[in-house]
């Protein structure tokens, strides 16, 4: 696999929240990522982490009444996502930049049938007949991988199982052959078979169009098969970048370190043939609009000393080619 | 899962009800009368065609004559033109601006939402009969009046109605996928959110073409029906007067007034079961 130039490069990209009394408090902080065709990057974290506020603030999704993008921009292909008035936009939803979500069961609309649905997608961004729409979403549908397309098309949502549900969302979001493609924990919803597949079938497309691939997930057996890089988000922010081979073996940051000791591997055999012991990070994420001066870890950090609470740590370069953004960074346990 | 297994029609489900049948049976009786009148009475409704305060079943005339010697089987085929003309118009006209303004309402929200919902809670708070005499009787008793007055007394509660499944409707999952496939709002709105709406709207119509119907025949009764046309509300406040000695006059319509709502409500209720199977079991 070729991986060539950014096609998506987001800089600095801040987003807030107006909270109820007005003032904005970021749920995106500082974020720089880039993407190049035919790379997959994974973006992990727990729940509540800004993995989600990250992939609808690059498609602006999130409601302009009570949020905004405050500084950075988004690059892809020329434009810069930022700062397009809503009919731009549109145009470039779907067309160049495109999403799965996770639930294949609520993501399609229910009184339609699937095969309309591809269509739709089609026609609203070319100008095509209805035959000749109707022509390229039974091609979609045959190209992820579901048997007798042609009279498929014609079902709604709920005669589909979930695996094939959601290779319906996939060829909705991949019609115009998107160069980016954002997908949402899109197996989240599903068994683990299934997932394999449909991760497969991302994988396979994302070569044959020569898309770039952000792949949301709190799965890490997932990133570590799926994806060529790795970011980890906290409370909003970066905290952590690297290749996947480093990630999985060299992690710096504590969370990073946290977040890896707290998923069985039974391969991870310590001196005396016993298995690692499983931990778990205590407390949760704090609330977006509750963050101190500091490092928002800090509290639940083994690591965290005074220097922890007073400053933010900034992203810094690594050996590896990654960053890390820690007073305390490295040494794997 | 077996695919093209067909399910059965909309129309077969709303047979088989034993409701449904019987509000089909009955509304079909009322439709052909209201079709035929022309050719089964000649003459104008208004015509006196025999002898005053002919009891029904004994004479000429099926149903008997009125007070001034009309035929009343006349005046009820003509009558159903005027109430199914009046249901099924003022239903339209509610329908086609409830969803408009509960669809954008539910849909955008923000100071549209709230500029709307003012309007209609204004227009809930006025008595809806009341308000349908006063614009009738400042406007003039004709046709276009009635039906024009039935429809803004009522279509406050279906905007509301709307509006409400539209907002359900839109924070599903699927709203979100459309948008973020760059679909005008418009389009997601009319393609993708409506049809999901259609249901509860179709069997709120239903049951507003019943309430149309009363309030025609209410308005006729009180004398603000269109003078021009025989209605069955105009045929009951003619025959108030003589209840006593010729109970005829006023039952023989009240009973085509009572069996079309009612047929309309028995389609209605049939309607709801075949659309909304889950709301049965």
């Amino acid at each position: 696999m070729s991986i060539s130039s950014p096609v998506l490069q987001v800089e600095g990209l801040r987003t807030e929240f107006r909270s109820r009394r007005s003032h904005w408090f970021p749920v995106v902080n500082d974020v720089d990522l880039h993407l190049a065709a035919g790379e997959t990057l994974a973006v992990v974290g727990e729940s509540g982490c800004g993995k989600s506020m990250l992939a609808h603030s690059m498609l602006q999704l999130l409601p302009k009444r009570i949020s905004r993008i405050a500084a950075g921009s988004i690059r892809l292909g020329g434009a810069d996502l930022a700062r397009l008035s809503d009919a731009e936009m549109r145009r470039v939803r779907g067309k160049d930049i495109s999403m799965v979500f996770q639930e294949p069961m609520t993501s399609l609309n229910p009184l339609m049938k699937v095969g309309r649905q591809i269509e739709e997608s089609i026609r609203e961004h070319e100008a095509c007949g209805a035959a000749e729409a109707r022509r390229r979403a039974v091609e979609l549908m045959e190209t992820v991988g579901i048997p007798e397309a042609e009279l498929r098309a014609d079902q709604y949502p709920f005669q589909l199982s979930g695996g094939m549900r959601q290779r319906v969302v996939i060829a909705i979001a991949l019609a115009c052959r998107p160069r980016v493609l954002i997908a949402d924990e899109p197996t989240t919803a599903l068994d683990v078979t299934i997932q394999a597949q449909v991760l497969e079938l991302i994988d396979r497309l994302k070569t044959e169009i020569g898309m770039g691939v952000i792949l949301i997930t709190h799965d890490l057996g997932v990133v570590a098969e799926w994806a060529q890089r790795v970011m980890v988000m906290y409370a909003g922010r970066k905290v952590e970048e690297a290749d996947t081979e480093t990630f999985f073996s060299r992690p710096a940051h504590p969370y990073s370190q946290a977040l890896l000791s707290s998923v069985p591997r039974p391969d991870a055999v310590i001196d005396g043939g016993e298995t690692m012991p499983l931990t778990e990070i205590g407390g949760t994420v704090p609330p977006m609009d509750q963050l101190g001066s500091g490092c928002a870890f800090a509290a639940r950090c083994t690591r965290a000393t005074d220097d922890c609470l007073d400053a933010v740590p900034v992203l810094a370069g690594l050996p590896s080619g990654g960053c890390v953004a820690c007073f305390h960074a490295g040494a794997f346990r | 899962m077996a695919g093209n297994s067909k399910r059965p029609s909309l129309a077969a489900n709303l047979l088989r009800n034993p409701s449904g049948a019987i509000g089909f049976l009955l509304l079909a009786s009322v439709i052909s009368m209201a079709a035929f009148a022309s050719v089964l009475f000649p003459e104008d409704p208004f015509e006196m065609v025999g002898m005053p305060f002919e009891a029904p079943f004994t004479g000429d005339y099926l149903l008997g004559t009125d007070m001034l010697g009309r035929d009343i089987a006349a005046g009820i085929a003509y009558g159903a033109r005027i109430s199914l003309l009046v249901g099924v118009v003022s239903t339209v006209v509610i329908v086609v601006l409830g969803t408009v303004v509960g669809a954008l309402a539910g849909y955008y929200g923000g100071w549209i939402d709230t500029a709307a919902m003012r309007v209609t809670e204004f227009f809930q708070t006025i008595p809806t009969f009341i308000g349908a005499i006063v614009i009738v009787a400042v406007l003039g008793p004709t046709l276009p009046n009635i039906i024009g007055a039935i429809a803004i007394v009522s279509w406050a509660p279906l905007a509301r109605l709307v509006r409400a499944e539209v907002k359900s409707v839109k924070s599903r999952e699927f709203v979100e996928a459309c948008v973020s496939l760059g679909m005008h709002d418009l389009r997601i709105l009319a393609v993708q959110i409506l049809p999901n709406v259609l249901t509860t709207i179709v069997v709120a119509g239903s049951l507003m073409v019943a309430t149309a119907i009363l309030f025609e025949a209410g308005l006729s009764f009180l004398g603000l029906g269109d003078p021009n046309t025989m209605t069955w509300g105009y045929m009951i406040g003619a025959g108030r007067s003589a209840i006593r000695t010729a109970w005829w006059m006023v039952t023989i319509p009240g009973l085509a007034v009572l069996l079309t709502v009612l047929a309309i409500n028995l389609i209605g209720d049939a309607l709801n079961e075949a659309l909304n199977p889950r709301a049965k079991r």
